[in-house]
């Protein structure tokens, strides 16, 4: 079955309004699930509150880090458009200059951007590249980041997410899987990519890569192997 | 207690907060113990969970009612399965059972609400504190430290997975 591309509001049969009755019924449901206070026992540790002392501790630090690493890429940044040893020749490069830092969870990824978000409205992609059967089901792109659905008749889907990379944005690879993760990093078109392998048979592979010139990152979530992935997105083209 | 006094202005935060502390603090910990498995982990999802709760006390209009009891323990689960996320040695099984959550009961109508009940964790969270309590994206994102985007994705996927649970059961809303 052919299907043309849909709005997402059409590929998704509830609405917002049916989904908060959903959800205000899953919440009575969570509330009978709970006991009842005095039928928990215990009693909270001594050690309870300086725990907590140490994790604001912790996390203010960890705030202060990572000013500080903005800080020193400011600063870095600064340090090589001003002894001119940049080494693109191209003025507005410069001012385009993107970097991100990986932090690698038990069962996901998160990409934390900076720089300089580019100026413009977020370009579609157009998918020069699929493999037999997929079709596109769903597009939904907004101003900072776009999100495309492709399904095959076999009822495998693609699912592709794309937004600018600028300071304080950030992107999430998520697994709900339990399977084994394994990393591997390659090249889309010469940029940075990374590509996680779910050794799982059902759960999807995920590939992430970035476009300098443009300053998006992209991620895409199959079931496809690792080459289909790649050209996949060596084949998208920014409009 | 003290630690979280100088985290709060004004005396009215002070008194709506040492409320929600001595109401839900059980609760909160009975639910991150579930997934946790011990006590000392669920403290810290506890205490993670409050200063969260303290970053939106202006939410909160009344405290001893169904729908901030709720939010408490969502907001718990929430912090009990980072930590569950974070710590570096798992057994399958356990993260497995993590993965879901807290159990629920199922709302018993066979369509979104059950599927809502059976959503992974993560996905669940979003949905519940979307469209039961009304946290923009925005909002969101700082409660669960992710960026706006980062939730905006999560409620897609969920949106997603709700549909794929609805076409297996046959289900049309």
């Amino acid at each position: 079955m052919n299907r043309s591309s849909e709005s997402y509001e059409n590929f998704i049969s509830f609405s917002d309004e049916q989904l908060q009755q959903a959800a205000y019924a899953v919440r009575e449901a969570l509330i009978i699930s709970l006991p009842e206070p005095d039928e928990i026992e215990h009693e909270f540790s001594a050690s309870f509150s300086s725990k907590i002392t140490a994790l604001i501790k912790r996390e203010k630090n960890q705030r202060n880090i990572m000013h500080i690493m903005r800080g020193v890429a400011a600063i870095f940044l600064a340090v090589l458009i001003g002894s001119g040893l940049w080494l693109s020749f191209d003025a507005e490069a410069r001012a385009d200059f993107v970097w991100w830092v990986r932090s690698v969870y038990e069962n996901s990824v998160l990409y934390e951007y900076f720089g300089n978000r580019k100026v413009g409205v977020l370009p579609k992609c157009e998918f020069g590249w699929l493999p037999d059967g997929y079709v596109k089901a769903i597009e939904n792109i907004g101003e900072e980041s776009g999100a495309v659905l492709f399904t095959s008749n076999d009822g495998e889907d693609i699912v592709f997410f794309y937004g600018y990379m600028y300071v304080g944005s950030d992107s999430e690879i998520l697994t709900v899987s339990d399977n084994k993760i394994i990393y591997e990093s390659v090249k889309v078109n010469g940029n940075s990519a990374d590509f996680y392998l779910d050794s799982g048979e059902n759960e999807a592979n995920i590939l992430w890569w970035i476009d300098e010139e443009s300053g998006i990152a992209f991620d895409l979530n199959s079931l496809l192997g690792k080459e289909a992935m790649i050209k996949i997105a060596e084949n998208i083209i920014l409009k | 207690m003290l630690i979280y006094m100088q985290m709060i202005a004004s005396d009215e935060d002070k008194s709506k907060f040492e409320q929600i502390y001595l109401t839900y603090r059980k609760l909160m910990f009975f639910v991150a113990r579930s997934i946790l498995k011990n006590d000392a982990d669920a403290e810290d999802a506890v205490h993670t969970a409050f200063v969260s709760i303290i970053a939106h006390l202006e939410k909160i209009s009344e405290i001893n009612c169904p729908e901030t009891k709720a939010f408490a323990v969502i907001v718990a689960e929430c912090k009990a399965l980072d930590i569950l996320r974070s710590k570096k040695y798992m057994s399958d099984t356990e993260f497995s059972e993590a993965t879901a959550g807290f159990e629920i009961e199922l709302p018993g109508d066979g369509g979104l609400s059950d599927a809502i009940s059976k959503l992974p964790a993560r996905y669940r969270e979003v949905i519940l504190l979307r469209y039961a309590y009304g946290y923009s994206t925005k909002e969101l994102g700082k409660m669960l430290g992710h960026s706006q985007e980062t939730v905006q994705k999560l409620i897609w996927r969920a949106k997603m997975a709700l549909q794929k649970q609805l076409k297996e059961i046959g289900e049309t809303i």
